[in-house]
């Protein structure tokens, strides 16, 4: 099996997870959402979204429903579980400070 | 938590519900796709390209579905499921193997699973009482009589009187007091029922409920209104069809009316000796406080939070303060509390334990030779893992899979053990002596079951290990090149085995001397002098109703006449009579001194024995000096006194106590002065294995009011063929008097000796099963070792050696192992079988005897075991053998 590298992997991980944070939603619906929100600059790889949402409900941090879409068709609804929202809080942070800290050796070299 | 469970949830169902989680995943690529082709239409493509488009977004959906698998798949319980199918299919290729293994774990798993199973029922499992681990049973201790063998007595009423008001220790206090046996008249034949006298909180401290009616309340107690009974379940069945009806009837007990108000539990067994029936008793109304009446039998319920220690303290103190309130009775009792089901199991506890120690050991020899099965076999397989290894399996995983091979050996000789431990808990159920504690509670349970499974496992990994982790052929080139046979096998590895055989020995030789110990001890059992002849010897019990036989005059009437047509009896040699028969309970204690000689001067406490005319005859009991007692003196009460040996030796030394007085100390009233006639032989009268007690023998109407009677008829034929004329004789005195407990003396011996006869059987059985194991165990390593080396054999034979020397090393190499493992063992048994001291009888552990007949057995085990593989050996055709190669 392919492996995506560890960074973007969990980049991929920690935007589905603040996606759904306020809502569940389908997988789809995911990929547009952050299409939109990131104005385009990040486009989901949807190779790769599903085994993410597989992998993320294996390690208890989504749970999945079935649902009707807007459309009424079936659906496969995402949301976090309350450990998948401390996961995701923990990861935010992470990025927040990692990312700083790549500003500030940026901006002073 | 419940995030490793959701966990655990979604693996397991990626596992077994492989057809809907692939049925999801479809609709939920099949959701995506329709979505993104609608988004591709709203932006103006054709449905055509809109759905290619699509597809090539999301990559391809069997990539997709594949990845998500991967993400989804439990990998190491997959590739569990995958080597266990295989593990299956390499049992299945070599059947010889797998019988062997399968039914070496299964005898080893199965004496577990039916040992333990009894272990369970009776040692472990809480008793059906409410909170039963805070219900306690009180003795009272005879602490300066050891002598006298009756060591733990019932409660005296004053010592009751103090227990109950100790409230600070106990939540609850009550007792059963045996109180007599009634006659039940309107049966077929009239019986005899046990009745135990309660107070209302006997069923409220114990914690049972009635299986129907109701319990007493104190209602109940109220004089007047006491005349309620509640049935034991086994009465309720025999005189009532076990009808729901029964309650609310009434019934005569000694022509007395009680009305049934309610019927025990069948598993309700909480006193020693069955009660059939319990009549309500009000404590404090009828309770004098006398301190020698030790007939109550007393159960309380700690409060909560008290250590039975602080309620030892608190005893010790009221048996200090019962002392001195009473200070003309015998000094030196005490109060002991006991968990209620400790003191209940005791008499078998030791020898449960000892005998799950003996099939734990059976197991532990099955496993060794388990162990050198699979090491034998995973070298014979050196080629495949070899294979294994070369194309990418890590060490790990091919050590792995060989622990899960033997697992599955295992877990298989784990279910055949569960067929032998259910077919042995019902062989243990029939052998056990009928009045082991809770006999009933011994079955296969869950707890039973899980047991086993985990025998099982235990085995599977103990035994798999060294096969496991011996490592692959390092070098892969080599190990492929090697012809099956000759795998290479490391010094390490035979070392290996080595050790294996040495230690089922030794374990072996722990087992074997201990049972040979028991059996040395049933021996002596059997071989013991009674002191009477037990041949033709016919028993019973009369009892004759009060209700009928008033005055002691009527009843002296009666026993004179039951006596006198038992002696005409076509068939009967002589009949004797006495109060409590001997073997089965002892007889009544009362203190006599000498009134003359050397011994001790005060009062010492003495067995009394109560008997007839003829007692002596009928049992066979010799006269050594003097006489018998006479009809004429059993009937008018005279003062005088048969002694045996023993007293004879302790009161008068030397002398001839023939003619001498014996003073006996009464409780109420003086003293009575007793001339001895005549002296008798010493008889194991309390148990076969205790030695005679000092016991003096009164005339039986000296004890007053006696409506009870054991009698002992010798016959001139079996006395089997003479129950029914003898039962038809008496009867002729009068047809309502009940006859129970008749058997003959060679019964009651037995089912004295039961208990020692079941234990030596079984721990012989699992000797001889260790033994057998051994055996196999031996003869696998001698010959696979010796057949691996015949080219060695053959080579040696060639360069000229004598077929006596090959013979002599194989059966020398052999024999190391097992000479060591005999040193260990002996080394093992000296220190455990003094674990089994209480159950022996007049063996010591440390018995030469023993311990040489197991080493002779063990040598003999060896040589046996490697005899065939010796002389295979020396009959190797060293053409052959070499072209072989």
């Amino acid at each position: 099996m392919s492996k995506p590298t560890d960074l973007v992997q969990g980049t991929l991980a920690l935007l589905i997870l603040k996606t759904i944070a306020n809502q569940p939603m389908h997988g789809w619906a995911i990929g547009q959402r952050i299409r939109q929100v990131s104005r385009e600059v990040l486009q989901v790889n949807q190779g790769a979204l599903y085994p993410t949402l597989h992998r993320l409900e294996q390690n208890g941090w989504i749970k999945a429903k079935w649902g009707e879409s807007d459309n009424n068709r079936r659906a496969k609804f995402y949301s976090l579980t309350p450990a998948g929202r401390k996961y995701l809080e923990k990861e935010q942070a992470n990025w927040q400070r990692l990312s700083t800290a790549i500003g500030l050796v940026l901006e002073t070299s | 938590m419940p995030r490793a469970i959701d966990k655990l949830r979604l693996r397991f169902q990626s596992l077994f519900s492989k057809g809907r989680v692939e049925r999801e995943l479809s609709d939920e690529l099949r959701f995506h796709l329709e979505r993104q082709i609608e988004e591709n239409r709203a932006k103006g493509m054709s449905a055509e390209e809109a759905r290619r488009q699509a597809l090539i977004e999301l990559g391809g959906i069997e990539q997709v579905k594949e990845e998500c698998r991967d993400a989804r798949a439990w990998q190491v319980l997959d590739e569990t499921w995958r080597d266990a199918c295989y593990a299956a299919r390499m049992m299945r290729k070599s059947p010889g193997f797998a019988t062997v293994a399968i039914l070496t774990l299964a005898l080893g798993i199965g004496a577990n699973t039916a040992i333990f199973s009894a272990v369970d029922g009776i040692l472990l499992r809480p008793l059906p009482y409410r909170d039963s681990a805070r219900l306690v049973s009180i003795w009272s201790l005879r602490t300066q009589l050891r002598f006298e063998g009756g060591y733990e007595d019932e409660i005296s009423s004053a010592e009751y009187v103090q227990i109950q008001a100790a409230k600070k220790i106990f939540d609850d206090v009550t007792f059963a007091h045996p109180a007599r046996i009634a006659i039940l008249i309107g049966a077929a034949s009239p019986r005899t029922l046990g009745i135990d006298e309660v107070p209302a909180n006997f069923f409220t401290t114990n914690g049972v409920a009635p299986a129907l009616g109701r319990f007493f309340t104190p209602e109940d107690e109220r004089p007047g209104h006491d005349h309620v009974a509640i049935l034991s379940y086994r009465v309720w069945q025999e005189e009532f069809g076990g009808s729901r009806s029964a309650v609310g009837k009434t019934v005569a007990f000694d022509q007395q009316l009680y009305t049934i108000v309610g019927v025990m539990p069948a598993n309700f067994r909480l006193t020693g000796e069955d009660c059939d029936v319990w009549v309500p008793l009000y404590p404090r109304a009828t309770l004098a406080t006398n301190p020698t009446d030790h007939r109550f039998e007393v159960w309380a319920r700690l409060r909560r939070g008290v250590a039975l220690r602080q309620a030892q303290t608190t005893l010790n103190i009221i048996a200090q303060r019962v002392g001195n309130e009473f200070p003309g009775q015998e000094k030196g009792r005490g109060l002991v509390v006991r968990p209620y089901l400790a003191s209940h199991v005791a008499p078998v506890r030791t020898s449960l334990f000892l005998l799950l120690g003996a099939v734990g050991f059976v197991l532990l020899i099955a496993c060794a030779n388990l162990s050198n099965l699979l090491l034998a076999r995973g070298l014979g397989r050196s080629k495949e893992l070899a294979v294994r290894s070369a194309l990418g399996a890590t060490r790990w995983r091919i050590a792995r899979s060989l622990l899960i091979e033997s697992l599955l050996v295992a877990l298989c000789g784990g279910a055949a053990g569960l067929l032998c431990g259910w077919w042995g808990v019902r062989v243990l159920r029939t052998l056990a002596p009928p009045d082991t504690p809770r006999l009933d509670d011994v079955s296969l349970n869950a707890t039973v079951f899980l047991y086993a499974l985990g025998a099982a496992a235990f085995a599977g990994i103990l035994s798999g290990l060294p096969a496991a982790l011996r490592g692959l052929p390092l070098d892969v080139s080599v190990a492929l090149k090697e012809s099956p046979r000759n795998g290479t096998e490391t010094g390490r590895q035979t070392q290996w085995k080595n050790v294996m055989v040495g230690a089922q020995v030794a374990l072996c030789v722990v087992l074997l001397s201990g049972s040979l110990l028991a059996v040395r001890s049933f021996e002596k059992l059997l071989d013991v002098k009674l002191g009477f002849r037990s041949d033709h010897v016919l028993a019973m019990a009369i009892h004759l109703p009060r209700f009928n036989y008033r005055t002691e005059a009527q009843q002296r009437a009666a026993f004179r006449q039951i006596l006198d047509r038992a002696r005409a009896a076509p068939g009967v040699e002589s009949a004797g009579a006495e109060i409590n028969p001997i073997l089965e309970s002892v007889g009544l204690s009362a203190k006599f001194r000498a009134a003359s000689g050397t011994g001790p001067r005060g009062y010492s406490f003495f067995q009394a024995r109560y008997i007839t005319d003829d007692y002596f005859h009928a049992l066979g009991i010799p006269i050594l000096r003097g006489r018998s007692l006479t009809a004429a003196e059993v009937d008018d009460r005279a003062n005088v006194a048969v002694v045996n040996e023993t007293l004879a030796q302790r009161l008068f030394g030397k002398q001839d106590p023939v003619g001498s007085s014996l003073i006996e100390g009464l409780y109420q009233s003086g003293e009575r002065k007793l001339e001895i006639v005549g002296v008798a032989g010493d008889v194991r009268d309390r148990d076969v294995s205790f030695r005679p007690r000092a016991t003096v023998y009164l005339p039986y109407y000296l004890m007053a009011h006696i409506t009870l009677m054991h009698l002992f008829v010798r016959t001139k034929t079996e006395p089997e063929t003479l129950a029914a004329t003898v039962e038809h004789q008496i009867r002729k005195v009068d047809p309502d008097i009940p006859i129970a407990d008749v058997r003959t003396m060679r019964q009651t011996i037995a089912e004295n000796l039961h208990t020692s006869r079941v234990q030596t059987f079984l721990f012989s059985g699992f000797a001889v099963l260790a033994l057998a194991l051994v055996l196999v165990g031996i003869y696998g390593v001698v010959a696979y070792s010796a057949n691996r080396r015949t080219c060695e054999m053959g080579i040696r034979l060639a360069l000229g050696a004598r077929p006596g020397a090959i013979a002599r090393l194989v059966i020398g190499e052999a024999m190391l192992p097992v000479l060591l493992g005999i040193a260990v063992g002996f080394g093992g048994s000296l220190a455990l079988t003094r674990l089994m001291r209480s159950l022996l009888y007049e063996v010591s552990p440390g018995d030469p005897l023993t311990l040489g007949a197991t080493l002779i057995a063990m040598l003999l085990a060896g040589l046996a075991a490697s005899y065939f593989p010796a002389r295979r050996a020396m009959r190797v055709d060293p053409v052959a053998a070499l072209r072989n190669e």
